[in-house]
């Protein structure tokens, strides 16, 4: 075993199974072997993988396709003998011995003659067809006569053609159809794929002995069984193609007249149930799948889903091919370039996995059995979602394409959300960023610019604003589009001439830009003066900070930025009146903070060592009482006076002098000098309660005595608390930067709590939840790296900031399509210029600058600059 | 943070050998090597660092992991850059760029979160009972507690975990080592030996307020040596500060960098657009 498909073969079907070739591969000996014991080793070994816990991996489809392909080997017996010359036979654990009724026991020579076969038709016919009596009577049959089911059905069938007809697609141009699966062929040894779901459909009807039987039905439908049987033992043609859906066989295809989609849904799921086994039938079901085609949209997405349900159990069902070909014909091709509908493409690619790209070539995939089409959920209005989406990439500069495109677009933008304006601007998107145009360009851009909305606030405005400054778009396929906006639009304020030249630099489509804002802002920038209001100040606080910011200036322009990000949220949630309050308060002040106005000084002076030693010499309660009242004199506590108040309160020999120098402590809150003799006595070897009941009492702090790393911990947080690194003003006005920072964010947060940055990244999360969706795992790698490296508060802030900002990004692309480029534009920038400096502060503003750009963006699509 | 980034730098530099072209002969793999294929340089490198026979294979180790991850993440495959750099953290012996490299590899890959954050658990569990010695030997030197601060100084390992304290701290790590080593000296030259009161010769049983500390103990010579004293402690400790003037105030409030590819390539020196291996060297072109 030494590659990973052998690993990954051992993995889930045993190692027995990874030992080489089909026959280990399915578990069979190589004899006696037959064809049900192929397909049925086939389909245990499926079950196998399905059971395991990896079932829905790559690796376990890997494991599949290995047992079909496997299977597909083995049902040829001449290649059978071949591949048993050169492979290992398998475990033998597969087999029908014990595992089936007595019936199914595999026979070395097989009992179907030619007598079996007529009276197996006879009853055939008896029943009207292929329906679920006759394959129930065809059980019996086959259990009363001691051969396997699929024998018989393979023997009612008839022996293959052997033209080598089977499995082909014709090339060539024209009308490129593409035949759907096959039957089971034994003198080819093929089994197509999609048939593979089909035998065991049949294979387990044909299990279920029931015993019962309607003396009425055996007059049943004999004529028509009549002619089916005829139709058989004709021995038609394996392989037929689809004819085209013009003609059927030659003849014309009669379209009935329109109906009632419930009448059409109601005839697809009749057919279903009661199955389609003759040509005339598959005719007619063919009409109705046409009427299907055509009024889909009339469909609702749960009745659709119940409709293709139909189609596939109808399909699926059909062992003759030439049914098949006639029940199939209304999903036939005739352009590969451009399906007649992307709603016939979905079908077949969802039944039968055949997939047609740009190329014309077609793609027949294996398909194994599909979870389907779940009735009632709208998959199948998804499915065509991601049908056109993959069409949107084979865009090309045929004006055909694009007519055939738009009008498939059309009936699926009422009923599938996502399914608008953004599907064209992708489309359009990989044109206007390819090469070379095509001489159909034009004719496409009229198209193109004729079937989007142009009004105010529209997406076109805002997705073509984005286009003129995305580097990625051509400007000579650009000037095609804009030429075409001015002359064939609906869109106003442009006169003719207003467009980008073929060799226009950034430069100039910025410039272009600049005039596309003018025309369009006067429609509605001047009587919305909230908009405008905002608009002005993100401008005016751009050009602020545009070149990079001292630390000092970051501050108030942090808050600046930050209360109009949160003005803009308002906005955008139509709270006006939060909006006017907050546009109001743009040019108030940053709060300034408190400011302790102490410097710290820890030099001990000539009184400091005098008090401290006279504390430490006196005996005399009365004497140190008097002491310690001495000490009212100090503004502050010498370093050596505090370290000598801290023994005292430690080691007085009198317990009330002790309670004494506890008590001068206590009425010094927060003097550095005591708070670090107090840490003096916390890293000590040695601690005693008395030791943390003093600490605990002074920094009032509640944590276990018996906890010294945690009492530790919170008096060097005190010691930072209180300042005592600085002269007090710059600590004050961090403060203060805090303070209205916080309260900037307060508004942003519908709960108005007090956790900043955090608070409104959650309500984010939380906002996303609830839509379904979820934080990008970038976003939230991110975050945790960022709050790994941070060692403090401001740092923290930026953490969850800047997932923040990320989270708005991500939001504003996806509710603004034609912004995709910009937003990059600005998060890259703003990556790069966080790079660049080494302040948090400064960090803090170049995110929240960020963001401004972002509610510019947001504001500008809505048709207001 | 632009100290981090010395500080980072010098953590991979003191493990990482030079980037010193392999003397032995260009093996085939090698000149099979090319950017459309970063596994192979992963691959190649993860084999090359498990033989331990030469250390100049560790310097062909990381050459080719490094150029794993560059050309992975230029390929967009950023599972296999993610695996890179971590393969990388078993090279590197220093903890801090140890969590550098899998900050970088969670960030390529978003998927790794689960290791990710089991790989800090595990190392929360083995530097703690490092931190307290640590923090004891800041302790111990601060407080004049001699011999005590300079043995544990001494230390490799305490002296290691406490420069990465400081570079995790924004700290620059040459000031902090030159104040340890004055409140050494200071301290050996304290005659009372940390102790608050000395005996008083000129009257026995009296005790004195020890005059050589100009400020009191523990207090170091001025401010700014206090503050790197103890932001360090803060850091070892886990200590958190609410109010961010008291972070400012300690130097708590240095811009966050994201680490990237780019950095990893110039920390480690390697001229990861030289891609191909020939006569050995490496080339631009093959």
């Amino acid at each position: 075993m030494d590659s990973q498909s052998d690993r990954d073969v051992a993995e889930f079907l045993g190692s027995d199974a990874a030992i080489g070739g089909p026959f280990a591969v399915l578990g069979l000996k190589y004899a006696p072997i037959d064809q049900a014991m192929i397909l049925r080793a086939c389909q245990l070994r499926l079950g196998r993988i399905s059971e395991h816990r990896r079932s829905q991996t790559p690796a376990a489809d890997e494991v599949r396709l290995a047992v079909h392909a496997a299977a597909s080997q083995l049902l040829d017996p001449e290649l059978r003998e071949e591949l048993a010359k050169h492979w290992p036979e398998g475990s033998g654990e597969i087999s029908l011995v014990g595992e089936s009724p007595k019936a199914w026991r595999v026979e070395p020579t097989s009992r179907l003659d030619e007598r079996l076969k007529q009276q197996a038709l006879t009853l055939l016919g008896a029943c009207g067809g292929w329906n679920t009596r006759s394959r129930k009577r065809l059980g019996q049959f086959a259990r009363m006569n001691q051969i396997s089911a699929a024998q018989l059905v393979a023997g009612i069938i008839g022996e293959q053609s052997d033209d080598g007809k089977q499995g082909e697609t014709r090339d060539g141009g024209g009308n490129q159809v593409v035949r759907g699966p096959s039957l089971i062929d034994p003198a080819a040894g093929s089994l197509p794929w999609a048939m593979i779901p089909v035998v065991y459909v049949m294979m387990g009807l044909l299990l279920i002995s029931v015993g019962y039987m309607k003396s009425s039905e055996v007059d049943g439908r004999a004529d028509g069984g009549v002619a089916a049987i005829k139709d058989l033992d004709g021995g038609s043609e394996i392989g037929s193609r689809f004819p085209s859906s013009e003609t059927r066989g030659g003849e014309k295809l009669v379209v009935s007249e329109r109906r009632h989609y419930s009448a059409i849904l109601f005839e697809l799921e009749k057919a279903n149930s009661v199955g389609v086994s003759e040509i005339e039938a598959g005719r007619a079901f063919s009409e109705i799948g046409e009427r299907l085609g055509e009024q889909w949209t009339e469909f609702t997405v749960e009745e659709l889903d119940r409709a293709v349900v139909a189609v596939d159990g109808v399909l699926g069902g059909i062992l003759n091919p030439e049914v098949f070909d006639a029940a199939g014909s209304f999903l036939s091709l005739d352009d590969p370039d451009r399906p007649g509908s992307v709603f016939r493409l979905a079908v077949r690619s969802l039944l039968f996995g055949t997939r047609i790209d740009g190329g014309g070539v077609v793609e027949y995939s294996v398909m194994s059995r599909r979870a389907g089409v779940r009735s009632g959920e709208g998959a199948f209005d998804q499915y065509l979602l991601t049908e056109f989406v993959r069409l949107a990439k084979l865009s090309s500069d045929d004006p055909a394409w694009w007519a055939w495109w738009i009008g498939q677009l059309r009936p699926m933008a009422d009923r599938v959300e996502g399914f608008d304006e953004s599907r064209i601007f992708e489309a359009a998107y990989w044109r206007l960023t390819n090469g070379r145009i095509g001489d159909g360009w034009t004719e496409c851009t009229k198209q193109i610019v004729q079937e989007l909305e142009w009004r105010e606030g529209s997406a076109a405005r805002s997705w073509m604003m984005g286009l003129v400054v995305d580097p990625k778009v051509r400007s000579d396929r650009l000037a095609i589009l804009t030429q075409a906006m001015v002359v064939h639009s609906s869109a106003k304020g442009l006169e003719v001439g207003m467009v980008v030249g073929k060799d226009d630099s950034m430069a100039e489509r910025e410039a272009y830009l600049g005039k596309l804002r003018q025309r369009w802002a006067t429609d509605r920038g001047a009587s919305d003066g909230v908009r405008g209001q905002l608009v002005e100040r993100i401008e005016l606080l751009m050009r602020m900070t545009q070149s990079p910011t001292r630390p000092s200036q970051a501050l108030s322009r942090g808050v600046e930025l930050a209360r109009v990000n949160s003005a803009c949220l308002a906005y955008q949630r139509n709270d006006e009146a939060s909006v006017i309050g907050m546009i109001q308060l743009f040019d108030t002040p940053m709060n300034s903070g408190q400011v302790s106005g102490k410097a710290l000084d820890l030099s001990s002076s000539a009184g400091d060592e005098l008090w401290a030693t006279k504390a430490r010499n006196l005996d005399d309660a009365d004497e140190l009482f008097a002491h310690l009242r001495a000490m009212d004199q100090f503004d502050v506590v010498g370093p050596k006076s505090a370290h000598a108040l801290v023994y005292l309160a430690m080691q007085a020999p009198n317990l009330q002098v002790r309670a004494g120098a506890e008590r001068a402590m206590m009425v010094r809150r927060d003097e550095v000098a005591i708070l670090i003799a107090l840490d003096r006595i916390a890293g000590a070897k040695r601690t005693t309660r008395r030791m943390a009941e003093l600490i605990h009492g002074y920094i009032e702090f509640d944590g276990d005595l018996g906890d010294a790393a945690a009492s530790r911990r919170a008096l060097l947080e005190r010691l930072v608390l209180a300042g005592m690194l600085d002269g007090g003003s710059s600590t004050g006005i961090v403060d203060g930067y805090w303070r209205s920072m916080e309260e900037s964010y307060r508004l942003r947060t519908r709960s108005g709590g007090d956790e900043g940055a955090k608070g409104y990244f959650n309500e984010q999360v939380l906002g996303l939840m609830t839509d379904g969706g979820e934080v990008p795992g970038q976003t939230r790698a991110g975050l945790l790296i960022r709050l790994r490296q941070a060692r403090g508060p401001i740092q923290e802030f930026v953490a969850y900031q800047a997932a923040a900002l990320e989270l708005l990004a991500t939001d504003v692309a996806s509710r603004h399509p034609g912004l995709g480029a910009r937003v990059d534009r600005v998060m890259n920038e703003n990556s790069d210029k966080m790079k660049q400096t080494v302040d948090a502060v400064v960090q803090i503003m170049l995110n929240e600058r960020a963001m401004a750009e972002l509610w510019m963006l947001v504001l500008e699509s809505e048709g207001v600059s | 943070m632009k100290l981090a980034w010395i500080g980072i730098a010098w953590l991979m530099g003191a493990t990482v050998f030079a980037s010193v072209v392999q003397e032995q002969g260009a093996d085939s793999e090698l000149a099979d090597l090319s950017p459309e294929n970063p596994v192979l340089y992963l691959e190649l490198g993860e084999l090359e660092l498990l033989d331990d026979v030469l250390s100049r294979d560790r310097g062909l180790g990381i050459e080719l992991l490094v150029r794993a991850v560059y050309w992975a993440e230029q390929n967009g495959d950023n599972s296999v850059a993610s695996s890179g750099c971590i393969a990388l953290t078993e090279i590197v012996e220093s903890d801090m760029a140890r969590l550098w490299l899998w900050d970088l590899a969670l960030l390529l890959d978003p998927s790794r979160e689960k290791e990710w954050e089991r790989m800090r658990a595990q190392r929360t569990d083995v530097t703690q009972e490092l931190d307290l010695e640590a923090a004891q030997c800041l302790y111990a030197i601060r407080y004049h507690q001699q011999p005590l601060g300079g043995e544990l100084f001494s230390r490799p390992e305490v002296r290691a975990r406490i420069l990465e304290a400081a570079v995790l701290g924004g700290i620059d790590r040459d000031d902090l080592i030159r104040v340890l080593e004055l409140e050494i000296e200071r301290g050996n030259e304290d005659s009372c030996r940390g102790r608050l009161y000395i005996a008083d010769r000129s009257s026995p049983g009296r005790r004195l307020a020890c005059p050589d500390h100009l400020r009191g103990l523990g207090m170091c010579a001025n401010n700014d040596e206090l503050r790197l004293l103890l932001r360090t402690e803060m850091v070892l400790g886990g200590v958190e500060v609410e109010s961010w003037g008291a972070a400012a105030s300690m130097s708590m409030d240095g811009a966050i960098n994201m680490p990237a590819v780019s950095d990893l390539v110039r920390l480690f020196r390697v001229e990861a657009d030289k891609a191909f291996y020939r006569d050995d060297q490496w080339v631009a072109t093959p």
